[in-house]
C-alpha cells in the first residue's frame, strides 16, 4: 500500500521536506507551493522595449549616481577666546604641515573631492572589468557549443549562470531536471503510457503544467505531492528583479514566467527525449510540439492549455507581415533556438552592467551570423547604436541633424542606426498598443479560453486513448 | 464666396480658398447601353471579343509599363460595355472625389503631425471618412451632402448584374461590394498620393496601410472598421500556411493590382460569351500568374477553365486532352499546396457584414 503525504499549505512547515530546496542554496519550495492563482494566459518574456529607451550609456550613468556628496566643513562659532586661538594656531599648523600647499581650506576640500571620487570610479570601473570578464568567459563556453545540435540545458545554465555572482554548479541544475523528468516518467507508468511516443512525452510534461502530481523519492520510498508549475504574477516583467525570468527561479520556487516556463518544458523534453520546440511571440515565447500526422499544436505554459494559432495572433497582436516573414509564431530550429539562447545571454549582461557597451555590440553580432532575423538581437542593436548616437552627439554639443554630416564618425553611426531601424522594421515587427494589451489582460475570462483550447485538447486526448489501447 | 467643410461628428470649421461645386446625384449609364446591341447575335458576339481582345492588349501593355492602375479599371470596364462606357464622364466623377478627398484632407489635423509619414496617414485617413462617412460641404448659399459608399446587400456577388462588380457603377449608384470599393480606394489613393496596397482575402480584397507609429494595418470599406489581421485570419478560415506562402493577406505591388485587371476581364469574358475553348480565359488567367504566380483567384479559374476543355476535349477524343489534363492538374495542386480552402457562401456573408467593431485595430480606430 501506498502513503501519501501530503505537503502542508504552509510554506515554511515544508520546508524540510522537499527534495528540490537541498539543491539549490537559497533555498526554496520547488515545485511544491499550493497556491490557487487564477491562471494567466499572457505574459511578458525578456525582450527589450524597442524605441523607448532613455539610459545614458554606462560609464557616465555610474559618475553621476555614485558621486560622493561632500557637505562643506563649517567650523562651529565660539564664544571662547582661547578656544578661537586654538582653531587658529591649528590652521597655522596644518599650513605648514608636509605635503601638497593649498591656499586655503576649498582648495584642500576640492582635492580631497576629487581623490574620494577617482577611488569610486575606480572600484565602479573594477566591478565593471570583473563582471566583463565574468560574461566572458561564460559567453566563451556557450560558443563552444554546436548551433545544430546542443545541450538547451546546458545552454541555459551558461546565460543564467553568468548573471550569479556565486553560481551554483552545472550538475546541481542538472539534478533538478533530472528529478522533473523523473516525475514525468512516473506520471507516464501510472497512465500506462509509452515513454517513446512522442505525443505521450508532451502529454506527461504538460501534466507538470497542468495538475497537482504524486512523486515517489525511490531511496526513501516516500510520497510527495507536487503542486502543478503555476504563474507567478509578481514582478513578472522583472523589473525589480531580472532573476525572476530564470529557470534557476523557477526551480528554486515552483513558479516562472513566459520565458522560464517553456524553457523548463524544452530542458525536460531533452531529458526525456521528446520532441518539442519553442516559438516565440511578441513579448512571449510558447511550446509547439508535433504528432505523428504532423499536425501542430501550440502548448500556452503559462495556463497549461493548448491553443490555435489564430486565437496567438489574436492575443499577442502578431500582424500578417511577421507571421509571414516567420518572425513570430514560427517553430525555431536548433539554430535558431541557439541564438535565441545567446540574444538571452546578451540581455542579461545588458541588465547587469545597466546599459550597453562595446561588448554587447560584439555579442549581438555574433548572433546575427547564425540567425540574422532574431528580432530581439536586431532590437537590441538598434537600441545600442541610439545610444552610442545620443552619447557622441552630445561629446559635440548636440548639432542638429542637417550638421550631421560636418562629423563623419557620428553621421556612420546615425546611418547605421536607421539602417538597423529599417531591418527591425521589415521583419514586420510591431508594437502592442497599450490599450489593447491592458483591456486584454482585464478581459480574461477562463471560460472562454477553455472553449477555445477545446478543440485541440480533445485531439491530444484521443491520440492518448489511441496509444493506450 | 467661401465654402466650409463641417465633418460629421466633430464639427470643425475650416475656410477654404478653392470653389468647387459638387455635382451629387449622378446619372449613370449601363441599361441603355447594353440593351442598344440587338441584332445579330454572332455578329455582335466577334465584336465584342474585338473589344476584350483590345482591352486585353492595353492591360498588357499597362502592366508592362507599370502604369496606371485607373486606366486598367477603365479597359476592363469599358470592354464589358462594348467601347460605350464614356472615358470623360468616369475621370469626372473620380474629380470630384479627388476634390472631395483633398478639401477634407485639409480640415483634418491628426494627434502627431510631424511625423515622416504623417501627410500619408492624413490622406488615407480623408479617403477613408470621405468614402465611409457622409461629408458635409457649404457655400454661401447651400449645404452639399455627399453620401457614403455602401455596401450593395441586394446583389453582392454580381450574380444578377456582373457590373454590379464594377468602380463605375458604384461611382454612379453609391452602392458596390469589396471588390469595387476596396478599387475606388486604390484609384483615388494613386491620384492623391497615398500609399495604399490591395490584399487578398478568400472571396475578398480589402486594402492594407503601413504607418511609423502604428505599422501595418487593415482597410475595410464594407463595413468602414480597420479590422486586425488575426481577426481576419479567424473569420475569413484562412490557414496559417497560406499566410506564410503569401496565398492571402500579402500586399499586392501596383503591377500585380493592375495584372489583376485581367482576371476581371477574363470574368466579364465567361460570363459574356460563355467561351471556355478558345483560349481568352487562359491567356488572362497567364497574364495575372505572370506577375502575380501565386494569385489564388488567377489559379483557380485557370484550372477550372482546363478542366472544362479536358472535358470537351476527352469527349472528342482529341490527342492534346492528356497535355490539358496534366495542366490542370497541376493547377490544383498548386493550389492545395498554397494552402488554398473554399468558404460557403453563408459563412462569408457573415464574415463580411457582421459586427466587428469588437476586433477593431485599437490604436487606429483611436486616432478619429
Amino acid at each position: 500500500m501506498i502513503t501519501i503525504k501530503v505537503i502542508p499549505l504552509n510554506p515554511i512547515n515544508s520546508f524540510n521536506k522537499c527534495f528540490f530546496s537541498c539543491l539549490f542554496r537559497s533555498g526554496g519550495i520547488a515545485l511544491l507551493i499550493l497556491a490557487n492563482f487564477p491562471r494567466l494566459v499572457y505574459a511578458q518574456s525578456p525582450t527589450p522595449k524597442f524605441q523607448t529607451v532613455q539610459t545614458i550609456p554606462f560609464k557616465t550613468q555610474a559618475l553621476q549616481k555614485n558621486s560622493p556628496s561632500l557637505i562643506n566643513y563649517i567650523p562651529l562659532s565660539s564664544n571662547n577666546q582661547i578656544e578661537q586661538q586654538n582653531v587658529h594656531l591649528m590652521q597655522n599648523v596644518t599650513s605648514t604641515l608636509p605635503g601638497p600647499i593649498f591656499n586655503n581650506k576649498e582648495g584642500q576640500l576640492n582635492a580631497l573631492r576629487q581623490e574620494l571620487k577617482q577611488n569610486a570610479n575606480e572600484i565602479k570601473e573594477n566591478r565593471y572589468t570583473i563582471t566583463q570578464l565574468n560574461f566572458k568567459n561564460y559567453f566563451d563556453q556557450l560558443l563552444q557549443l554546436n548551433p545544430d545540435s546542443f545541450s538547451i540545458t546546458k545552454a541555459v545554465y551558461l546565460s543564467e549562470a553568468a548573471f550569479y555572482e556565486k553560481p551554483y554548479s552545472f550538475q546541481e541544475f542538472e539534478a533538478s531536471i533530472k528529478l522533473g523528468a523523473e516525475l514525468v516518467g512516473q506520471i507516464l507508468k501510472r497512465e500506462n503510457l509509452s515513454n517513446k511516443n512522442n505525443i505521450a512525452l508532451n502529454y506527461g510534461i504538460q501534466k507538470l503544467y497542468t495538475s497537482k502530481n504524486l512523486f515517489v523519492n525511490k531511496q526513501s520510498g516516500n510520497s510527495y505531492l507536487i503542486d502543478k508549475l503555476h504563474y507567478d504574477f509578481d514582478d513578472y516583467l522583472g523589473e525589480k528583479d531580472w532573476k525572476k525570468m530564470f529557470v534557476t527561479k523557477m526551480l528554486q520556487t515552483g513558479s516562472g514566467q513566459c520565458h522560464s516556463m517553456p524553457l523548463f518544458y524544452l530542458c525536460l523534453a531533452e531529458q526525456l527525449n521528446a520532441k518539442a520546440y519553442l516559438a516565440l511571440a511578441p513579448n512571449h515565447s510558447y511550446i509547439q510540439f508535433f504528432d505523428s500526422n504532423g499536425s501542430q499544436y501550440n502548448f500556452e505554459t503559462t495556463n497549461g492549455h493548448l491553443v490555435s494559432t489564430a486565437w496567438l495572433m489574436q492575443s499577442t497582436y502578431v500582424n500578417a507581415t511577421a507571421f509571414k516573414n516567420k518572425t513570430y509564431l514560427d517553430t525555431l530550429s536548433s539554430r535558431k533556438l541557439y541564438a535565441q539562447c545567446l540574444t538571452d545571454f546578451v540581455m542579461n549582461y545588458s541588465e547587469k552592467i545597466n546599459g550597453y557597451d562595446s561588448f554587447t555590440n560584439i555579442m549581438l553580432q555574433r548572433v546575427l551570423d547564425i540567425d540574422s532575423n532574431n528580432v530581439t538581437a536586431l532590437m537590441i542593436q538598434a537600441n545600442y547604436y541610439r545610444h552610442k548616437v545620443i552619447y557622441m552627439a552630445q561629446l559635440v554639443g548636440n548639432p542638429p541633424l542637417k550638421e550631421l554630416p560636418k562629423y563623419p564618425d557620428l553621421y556612420a553611426t546615425y546611418k547605421r542606426q536607421r539602417q538597423i531601424d529599417n531591418y527591425v522594421k521589415r521583419t514586420g515587427y510591431q508594437e502592442i498598443p497599450k490599450e489593447a494589451y491592458e483591456k486584454w489582460l482585464k478581459s480574461l475570462e477562463l471560460v472562454k479560453h477553455e472553449e477555445q483550447a477545446k478543440p485541440g485538447e480533445e485531439k491530444v486526448y484521443q491520440e492518448i486513448e489511441k496509444i493506450k489501447k | 464666396m467661401k465654402l466650409i467643410l463641417v465633418r460629421e461628428c466633430n464639427i470643425r470649421l475650416f475656410f477654404l480658398k478653392e470653389k468647387i461645386t459638387l455635382f451629387l446625384i449622378v446619372f449613370f449609364l449601363c441599361t441603355s447601353m447594353i440593351s442598344s446591341a440587338s441584332c445579330d447575335t454572332s455578329i455582335s458576339r466577334d465584336i465584342s471579343q474585338i473589344f476584350y481582345q483590345q482591352a486585353f492588349d492595353s492591360i498588357v501593355s499597362e502592366a508592362r509599363t507599370n502604369g496606371m492602375f485607373k486606366n486598367a479599371i477603365y479597359f476592363c470596364e469599358n470592354a464589358f460595355y462594348q467601347n460605350k462606357l464614356s472615358r470623360n464622364k468616369f475621370e469626372k466623377d473620380l474629380g470630384i472625389m479627388r476634390k472631395l478627398v483633398k478639401l477634407y484632407s485639409n480640415s483634418v489635423f491628426l494627434i502627431n503631425e510631424h511625423q515622416a509619414d504623417s501627410v500619408n496617414n492624413k490622406l488615407n485617413l480623408s479617403l477613408f471618412h470621405s468614402l465611409c462617412d457622409t461629408v458635409y460641404c457649404l457655400d454661401d448659399l447651400n449645404a452639399y451632402a455627399h453620401l457614403p459608399f455602401q455596401y450593395n446587400f441586394i446583389d453582392p456577388f454580381a450574380k444578377q448584374d456582373w457590373s454590379n462588380m464594377f468602380v463605375t457603377k458604384l461611382l454612379a449608384t453609391h452602392q458596390g461590394n469589396c471588390h469595387s470599393l476596396a478599387y475606388l480606394y486604390k484609384i483615388l489613393a494613386d491620384e492623391i498620393g497615398a500609399k495604399c496596397w490591395l490584399s487578398l482575402a478568400p472571396n475578398h480584397i480589402y486594402i492594407r496601410n503601413y504607418s511609423d507609429d502604428i505599422g501595418w494595418y487593415n482597410t475595410e470599406l464594407t463595413s468602414a472598421s480597420f479590422p486586425t489581421d488575426a481577426w481576419l485570419m479567424m473569420t475569413g478560415y484562412i490557414s496559417p500556411q497560406a499566410i506564410r506562402s503569401g496565398l492571402y493577406m500579402d500586399t499586392l505591388s501596383n503591377q500585380q493590382s493592375i495584372a489583376l485587371c485581367a482576371l476581371d476581364l477574363a470574368k466579364e469574358y465567361e460570363i459574356d460569351t460563355h467561351n471556355y475553348y478558345d483560349g481568352f480565359i487562359i491567356k488572362c488567367c497567364d497574364l495575372v500568374l505572370l506577375y502575380h504566380s501565386i494569385n489564388p483567384m488567377a489559379l483557380l479559374l485557370k484550372a477550372e477553365t482546363l478542366k472544362k476543355v479536358y472535358i470537351k476535349q476527352a469527349k472528342e477524343k482529341d490527342i492534346l486532352s492528356q497535355t490539358t489534363y496534366a495542366e490542370m492538374i497541376k493547377s490544383y495542386i498548386t493550389l492545395a499546396k498554397l494552402g488554398y480552402r473554399e468558404m460557403p457562401e453563408k459563412m462569408y456573408q457573415e464574415w463580411i457584414t457582421g459586427n466587428h467593431k469588437k476586433y477593431e485595430n485599437k490604436k487606429m480606430s483611436k486616432k478619429h
